[in-house]
């Protein structure tokens, strides 16, 4: 089948109405699952399956990635009006996203993020449609030392993100590292620096510890700030005023780079989309001309991170449907429900079957389209809570915490854990590091000695040989000037007092 | 002050975990005997030494800063308010109350005590406020997206929860 | 006073408890089965249809609960921390097994939980990837145990933890033989590293990766099974060569110690017949489990479940890990 044949093909399955229907269906329960704290885009999706019992094979699998890419758009919402992350690969759109909810500019944060959630998810279905086997080949010729590298340059942004403060960034990355090796290790299953807790032997799940560090230790600051501000209960009034096209036009060279950053960390089985806006985000502080700005509430950081995770929507589905292996969790649900049907996933499954490529590409672009509309009508929705007085939302905030913690793993632990963070958020504040820092080294840090270790088996613990492959060697070089660099200025710059 | 004390404490702990809690349980045999693995401990212990040279140097910068400064013995701490001491102390009261008390009770006092302590003082309208969210957020986790919320184990608060559990489901029955 | 509370609470129990056994055990609200694995993995394909089939043969809701995280370890802490009331069960393997042996488990798995029923018992296959075949030249089983002979610490194979249960079999099938290990997070990642070449050989079932070895990427090389694989006649099987290594994952459903046990007899009872419907038996086919009998009794599978405790009780204790030994004399 040639490309446009491809294309009309997967348009025709959507011209069935009640397909598009559940399409529809669809992006209003995944936005909504998605802005809630607590059900990520994988439980958005296993939510999903019940519907897709009566359906045959390829509305299934159009429905459920409607939910799909609709729940990682829907996880911005909270994250910009509340600091709450609804899906943990929201956790950047945080960092601007708040900021400017906060200074009233929650409208203009909103459609960003819609915006950029959409072109995002476009490109990524354009790559899927047309590059899908040259995609599979890269993916599959990335070896754990390559995805070392990969994340390994996440990591080396640390030195850049508070120019001023690289010191304590750097110790509040090192500690998020150190925080992801607590609990059974990933190669052996020994357990490490648990303290004799049980509790820990599982880890650190990362929703608790992104929710707590943002959300509780928000509303604590806040509880501090009333006694000050007493009588003040009103917050600012919600502003909807929508970015320009000026704006729009500024930031596109950043839209098209997260894109195919997104796209590609979304294809590495073992990554996703939280990994793809986390390294998406650090990338673009690194190429901006003024990365001092970012994390006070610009828009670029918002669409960086949203456009990537949207990205990775597309590379994961790559994977799946051209070798039968899932490029994430929330993936993995959708071949679960493809093989209850019958489906042979594999190799196979496209040059025997693409219309399962033709029926995911149409869903995603129709998705990523109406997403926009039904996410902004959600997003007013959500906005008029922020009209509620504060003594009235905060309580409101530490219960969705709460329920959010706990509904990841049923796990009374993780409540535990999400109200320590919330603690531990406080004095990371008040010793002047830098939670953006301890996230991201939390996030990358399995991910990244996983691959370490591995890379060193299978080279046989042979350095030279693990990083003489061209796409670690590089971007491992890129990695240790850029996290040398400030450094370097720095040093210079004192001499010349 | 009080980032100083952070920072030696945090130090302090750090150099005892490299040393006792690095390591918990033993490593495989035919792990160890393999020369070509990585032994779960370097990891950690690398991030912990660099973590270690990088606080210590931070100590350093803050004693250094602080040097002519009056104020600085003057506690950051004292400045710590009651307010945000009860707060600290809600959030983590509640962590500890969710299993026993189970999901309604806990929604109820957390929802109430903390709108208290953020200053609502129409009590007799944030009880029922407290109420009705908590009923909300029931609804929409529990009966809608099916999350088992905690039903504790104090009986009488667990036969509730059942007791709630078995209305929705003869109304889910009765909609069906 | 206390004493007396004490009694009257420990008589109208025994009462409700006689009460109880007297009459025939009903569902009266929704039943839990806790899977200890995420949605979408193995574990949890298998019981989500399973549950589907109760459902309609108890009359009540029966909700798959995903609790994920430490081996296992996290899903048995909370099962048992619910009441036994006949309302809670949990699916289990072996490594479950293996964390209570190592200790990891808070209380003694073995005596605290109960086989109920096994649902199905897969074989595992130790698979070749294609590309590696081709760069080392070796095409059969034989022939790689003679290259890592000649090469030691060159081939390397990926396993899920290697003190699991893929640790294990692969422990017994290649006995004495100097391979790397590597340990992945999840089967995905393993497949493509496989598919890639980056490892050489991997222990797994094979429902996952079926689509692979047809288009030919990977190659079984050996079925760790008493007899040949259905689907692959052509692929030896380990005891045919003499190698005693048959370890495959068994999925069953496990109670609390304390379940009434009529609400045991009657789950058992749903669940042979749920074995017994059309979908399920298609389902077995398609998840490459009709390669072993799968449906066990509690009297039979607690059999099984007891041989599998002192094999990999042997196993860990090899290995310097194990911490509660069941079998000390």
């Amino acid at each position: 089948m040639t490309t446009w044949e491809l294309f009309t093909n997967g348009f025709g399955v959507l011209a069935d109405p009640y397909t598009l229907l559940m399409v529809v269906f669809a992006i209003i329960v995944g936005t909504i699952f998605g802005a809630l704290p607590g059900v990520s885009a994988t439980m958005a999706v296993a939510l999903g399956l019940p519907f897709t019992y009566a359906m045959e094979p390829i509305p299934a699998i159009v429905f459920l990635v409607a939910v799909y890419c609709s729940s990682i758009t829907g996880g911005s919402i909270t994250a910009i009006l509340f600091k709450i992350p609804g899906v943990p690969s929201s956790a950047p759109t945080t960092f601007d996203g708040y900021p400017m909810a906060q200074r009233g500019e929650a409208g203009k944060a909103l459609g960003i993020a819609l915006g950029s959630s959409a072109i995002g998810g476009l490109v990524s279905a354009l790559a899927m449609l047309t590059l899908s086997p040259q995609l599979t080949q890269a993916a599959l010729s990335f070896s754990p030392s390559d995805i070392f590298a990969v994340t390994f340059m996440g990591l080396s942004i640390l030195t850049c993100l508070d120019s001023k403060n690289i010191l304590r960034t750097l110790i509040s990355g090192l500690l998020g590292l150190l925080l992801a090796c607590v609990g059974q290790d990933p190669m052996y299953a020994v357990q490490r620096l648990t303290f004799g807790s049980g509790e820990l032997i599982a880890g650190l799940e990362m929703i608790p510890v992104l929710i707590g560090i943002f959300a509780v230790t928000e509303v604590l600051k806040q509880t501090k700030k009333r006694d000050t501000l007493k009588g003040d209960d009103t917050n600012s009034s919600v502003n909807t005023k929508m970015p320009s096209l000026k704006e729009w036009w500024g930031i596109k060279w950043l839209l098209a780079r997260c894109s195919v950053i997104g796209t590609i960390i979304g294809i590495l089985p073992g990554a996703g989309a939280t990994i793809a806006s986390f390294l998406c985000y650090s990338t673009e502080t690194k190429l901006s001309k003024h990365p001092e700005k970012f994390g006070t509430g610009i828009i670029d950081g918002v669409a960086a991170s949203e456009t990537a995770n949207n990205a990775a929507t597309g590379g994961a589905m790559v994977p799946l449907l051209s070798l039968g292996i899932p490029g994430g969790n929330a993936a993995a649900v959708m071949m679960s429900a493809l093989v209850l049907k019958g489906v042979q996933l594999g190799p196979l499954l496209l040059v025997n079957q693409p219309q399962y490529l033709s029926a995911t590409f149409a869903s995603m672009v129709v998705t990523n389209i109406l997403m926009v509309i039904v996410a902004i009508a959600i997003a007013k929705v959500f906005a008029q809570i922020l009209a509620v007085p504060y003594s009235y939302l905060g309580p409101i905030i530490i219960m969705l915490a709460i329920i959010g913690s706990y509904a990841t793993n049923m796990s009374i632990a993780d409540v535990k854990i999400m109200a320590i963070a919330g603690v531990l958020g406080l004095i990371i504040s008040a010793c002047h590091f830098n939670s953006a820092a301890l996230i991201l080294g939390l996030v990358l840090g399995v991910i990244c000695e996983g691959n370490f270790s591995r890379a060193y088996t299978i080279s046989r613990a042979n350095l030279v040989e693990m990083f003489s492959r061209p796409v670690a060697g590089t971007l491992m070089a890129i990695s240790i000037i850029l996290l040398l660099w400030p450094v370097i200025t720095s040093l210079f710059k004192k001499s010349e007092d | 002050m009080f980032e100083l004390i952070c920072n030696v404490l945090l130090w302090l702990g750090l150099l005892y975990s490299y040393f006792f809690n690095v390591l918990e349980a033993p490593i495989p045999d035919r792990t160890a005997r393999n020369p070509y693995t990585l032994k779960p401990d370097v990891w950690p212990k690398a991030i912990i030494i660099l973590l270690l040279i990088c606080i210590a140097i931070n100590i350093f910068n803050i004693i250094r800063k602080n040097k002519n400064n009056p104020e600085f013995h003057l506690d950051a701490l004292m400045s710590i308010r009651a307010r945000l001491c009860i707060g600290i102390a809600l959030v983590v009261a509640a962590s500890f109350i969710l299993e026993p008390l189970g999901y309604m009770a806990t929604c109820v006092l957390v929802l109430f005590f903390y709108g208290l302590l953020l200053g609502q003082r129409h009590v007799f309208r944030l009880a029922i406020f407290s109420v009705l969210v908590t009923l909300l957020l029931y609804v929409v986790f529990s009966v809608l997206l099916s999350v088992n919320l905690p039903r504790g184990t104090i009986p009488e608060l667990r036969n509730f929860s059942l007791y709630v559990e078995s209305l929705v489901a003869s109304a889910k029955a009765a909609i069906m | 006073m206390k004493k007396l509370v004490c009694t009257l609470l420990a008589v109208s129990l025994i009462v409700c408890g006689a009460v109880a056994a007297s009459a025939e055990w009903k569902f009266e609200r929704k039943v839990s089965i806790v899977c200890p694995w995420g949605v979408g993995g193995g574990a949890d394909s298998t019981l989500r249809p399973m549950a589907n089939l109760l459902k309609n043969i108890l009359g009540q809701e029966v909700e798959v609960v995903n609790v994920t995280g430490g081996n296992g370890v996290t899903a048995v802490e909370y099962v048992y921390k619910q009441p036994a009331d006949g309302y809670t069960f949990m699916l289990g393997t072996q490594s479950l097994f293996m964390q209570d042996i190592q200790g990891t488990t808070s209380m003694n798995f073995k005596e605290e939980f109960i086989p109920v029923a096994r649902l199905v018992h897969a074989v595992n296959v130790i698979t070749a990837s294609k590309k590696a075949m081709d760069r080392k030249g070796y095409s059969t089983f034989s022939g790689m145990v003679d290259y890592v002979k000649k090469n030691p610490f060159e081939v390397s194979v990926g396993m899920l933890t290697s003190t699991g249960l893929d640790g294990a079999a692969l422990k017994q099938a290649i006995e004495g033989l100097d391979i790397l290990d590597v340990s992945y997070p999840s089967g995905s990642e393993m497949n493509s590293a496989l598919v890639g070449g980056h490892i050489d050989i991997m222990v797994t079932g094979t429902d996952e990766i079926e689509g692979l070895i047809q288009a030919g990427d990977v190659v079984p090389l050996l079925a760790l099974s008493e007899k040949r694989m259905k689907r692959y006649p052509d692929v030896e099987c380990s005891v045919e060569l003499g190698i005693n290594s048959v370890l495959g994952p068994a999925r069953g459903i496990f109670a609390k110690k304390g379940t009434p046990q009529e609400a045991i007899d009657v789950l058992v009872a749903a669940i042979e017949k749920a074995s017994q419907d059309p979908s399920w038996q298609a389902f077995l086919v398609q998840g490459c489990y009709d390669e072993r009998p799968s449906f066990a009794g509690p009297a039979e599978y607690a059999k099984a479940c007891e041989e599998d405790y002192k094999l990999l009780s042997d196993y860990l204790k090899a290995e310097g890990v194990m911490k509660k030994d069941y079998y000390a004399k």
